[in-house]
């Protein structure tokens, strides 16, 4: 059983588990979406409000599960999403999702670090300049 | 007051009243240059801005901070029409040039004959020479210079790869940084101060030149007296109402979005305010290479592809942080984890777009509605600007791309599907995932009162003592990143509003920082 919103859920099945990083379920959601709440525009709050309605409440239940998306197992979820996904309907309200979950997940400077790793730029190919 | 020369409007929860000779409405590059000439040649000027003063140490990694921090709606404003297209706008002091990618271009040569040749009036106010005079103390000041190798990174270099594979014209991008170390932030604003933007350089002279700039406070109106605008009504962040009295004129540089909605709310219809919305859409495309790209470093934006802006075309590596990378890269769940894993193997270049389609921004209760519709014209662009993305893509080694548009393939591999994109892909353009980043036309100048909102000297056609200096007054769009042709026809303003020569010396600052280095006035390809 997931605990949290049913946006929490909506995040943490949209990000899925990359390995090597730590889970979306370690990142602090309650400080990300007091930001989200205070500098998201009306139309994108809008937006995210209809996935989590649709994609989060709704979608489950017609996929014969009884709760909501936070009541799923994490394989259960994935595959929901995964099906809402190919679906050419819902499909812009989950890509709309999938910008908040992406800035949701990065926001935690420790994924961020990790992701971005060490300054790594070398010598310049021969090939970089102009023609 | 947080400084000498400065007001913090979120500090002000009382009302403050404010009078100099000049009142500068904005402090991106149009306000910014115009402040910096003026005070530089003795006259008293007060900026306000919008947004608050940022320090670099302040600006954070992510985009999602960056973009509620610095930009106006989150980055999110979107146009409406045809398709709900973002444009972005910073909203900070310095305007989006602490934001932006410190992309410079000069003014085109093609596109200056082209606003002379429809406008006559223009001739004698925008002499090429003198404008060109200008960008050059200009570029001295911000430093634009080709990027450095030494920092261009993976993914700057994949680009010039793949267009000497396809045959197309490069060239490292001219950028305003100065020490810049290849953090890949620029669009979050440079953690290290190392961007030449206006809020550190022109602005900075207006300041030393005596200056003041109010942060934090939103002008709502322009106050007219007697046909002549007389200063500027403000709320304060703090709560506070700010009014700023100018003896001499009033001069907004708040953007194509805002001045003429600033115009609007304060009664100033005259002629086509709001109409001419003009833009650069642009669209991009992400490919996935065996070697790692590492999209989040490297200069933020240091390669450009120029062979096509015959076309209407310029493409250009882009600089967006991790969080955008791994949304525009895709899926959902698993799908989306597994490419999180492997994302510094992804690139993402962008085309951007001369679009012909004209837009208008209008007042809806009170806030900016932009009601913008890229025409067929435009949107077979972007099918060709991802064509061609496409195949340098693939020339530069990529083992699959994704052009991001809906109801074609996510995974292409093959040129031949390319050219099926290009010549039957999609004529909508909701399907193509696009943003818009420079806008212009909104309060263009020219002579004729009824197709033009200032003058061929920015001045106002009705109401005296009120000027435009920002990238409303363009006549057309460009083709190409604007900020330097903004600042230098600011500039120019600045010495109409003034009624100094055209073609007087640069000022002081730019004097200085021009003993340095020769100036390149290469022409631009075309």
């Amino acid at each position: 059983m997931r605990r949290g919103s049913s946006r929490d859920a909506l995040v943490l099945a949209i990000i899925g588990r990359p390995s090597g990083l730590p889970g979306p379920e370690r990142v602090d959601l309650a400080a990300f979406w007091r930001r989200f709440d205070t500098s998201a525009p009306w139309h994108v709050r809008v937006g995210l409000a209809a996935a989590d309605v649709v994609v989060a409440r709704i979608a489950p239940r017609l996929a014969g599960h009884r709760g909501g998306l936070a009541t799923l197992d994490a394989a259960a979820a994935d595959d929901l999403v995964r099906r809402t996904a190919a679906n050419p309907v819902l499909r812009p309200l989950l890509d709309a999702a999938t910008v908040v979950a992406c800035f949701a997940y990065f926001d935690d400077d420790r994924v961020e670090a990790i992701v971005r790793g060490p300054l790594q730029l070398g010598a310049a190919d021969a090939d970089g300049g102009a023609r | 007051m947080s400084a000498a020369g400065r007001v913090d409007g979120r500090e002000l929860g009382v009302g403050l009243r404010l009078a100099a000779d000049v009142v500068v409405v904005g402090s991106g590059p149009a306000g910014a240059a115009v402040a910096a000439e003026l005070a530089e040649a003795g006259v008293s000027v007060v900026v306000i801005e919008a947004g608050r003063w940022w320090e670099p140490a302040e600006f954070r990694a992510g985009t999602f901070g960056a973009m509620a921090d610095t930009y106006r709606d989150m980055g999110a404003s979107m146009v409406v029409g045809g398709a709900p297209i973002p444009y972005v706008q910073g909203r900070m002091v310095g305007g989006s040039s602490p934001v932006n990618g410190a992309i410079c271009w000069r003014m085109p040569r093609d596109v200056h004959r082209s606003w002379l040749a429809d406008d006559r009036a223009l001739a004698d106010a925008l002499p090429w020479d003198v404008l060109e005079d200008v960008t050059d103390a200009i570029e001295h000041r911000l430093g634009v210079a080709p990027t450095d190798p030494a920092v261009a990174g993976a993914k700057n270099r994949l680009m010039a790869r793949g267009a000497e594979a396809v045959g197309l014209e490069h060239r490292p991008i001219r950028r305003n940084v100065a020490g810049c170390r290849g953090l890949g932030r620029c669009l979050q604003g440079c953690p290290e101060g190392r961007k030449a933007s206006v809020d550190r350089t022109l602005l900075a002279d207006a300041e030393a030149a005596g200056a003041t700039v109010v942060s934090s406070v939103e002008v709502t109106t322009i106050l007219t007296s007697r046909g002549r605008a007389v200063g500027v009504l403000g709320t304060a962040d703090g709560g506070g109402a700010v009014r700023a009295m100018a003896a001499h004129a009033v001069v907004v540089a708040a953007s194509a979005v805002q001045t003429p909605s600033l115009l609007l709310a304060s009664g100033i219809t005259q002629g086509p305010v709001g109409e001419h919305f003009q833009a650069h859409p642009g669209v991009s495309m992400t490919g996935r290479f065996a070697e790692p790209v590492r999209m989040w470093e490297g200069a933020s934006q240091g390669h450009e592809v120029t062979g096509l802006r015959h076309e209407g075309l310029k493409f250009e590596v882009l600089g967006m942080g991790v969080d955008l990378l791994a949304a525009r890269v895709g899926g959902v769940g698993s799908d989306l984890a597994r490419h999180i894993e492997d994302l510094a193997h992804h690139a993402d270049w962008g085309a951007a777009v001369r679009a012909e389609a004209h837009g208008r921004v209008r007042l809806v209760a009170g806030r900016p509605v932009v009601t913008y519709r890229p025409t067929a014209h435009d949107v077979g662009r972007f099918r060709r600007g991802l064509r061609v993305m496409g195949e340098m893509m693939l020339a530069a080694g990529a083992e699959s791309v994704d052009p991001g548009v809906r109801g074609f393939d996510r995974d292409v591999r093959d040129p031949r599907r390319l050219r099926d994109l290009e010549e039957r892909g999609p004529r909508r353009a909701a399907a193509f995932t696009a943003a818009i980043t420079h806008m212009f036309g909104t309060a263009r100048m020219g002579g004729d009162p009824a197709r033009s909102v200032v003058g061929p000297d920015f001045a106002h056609h009705n109401v005296a003592g009120l000027y435009v200096a920002d990238s409303s007054v363009f006549p057309t769009n460009l083709g190409v990143n604007p900020q330097v042709p903004i600042m230098a026809m600011a500039v120019l303003c600045a010495r109409n509003v003034a009624g100094l020569d055209l073609d007087r010396p640069a000022t002081a600052a730019a004097t200085a920082a021009a003993t340095h280095e020769p100036t390149d006035r290469t022409e631009h390809p075309t």
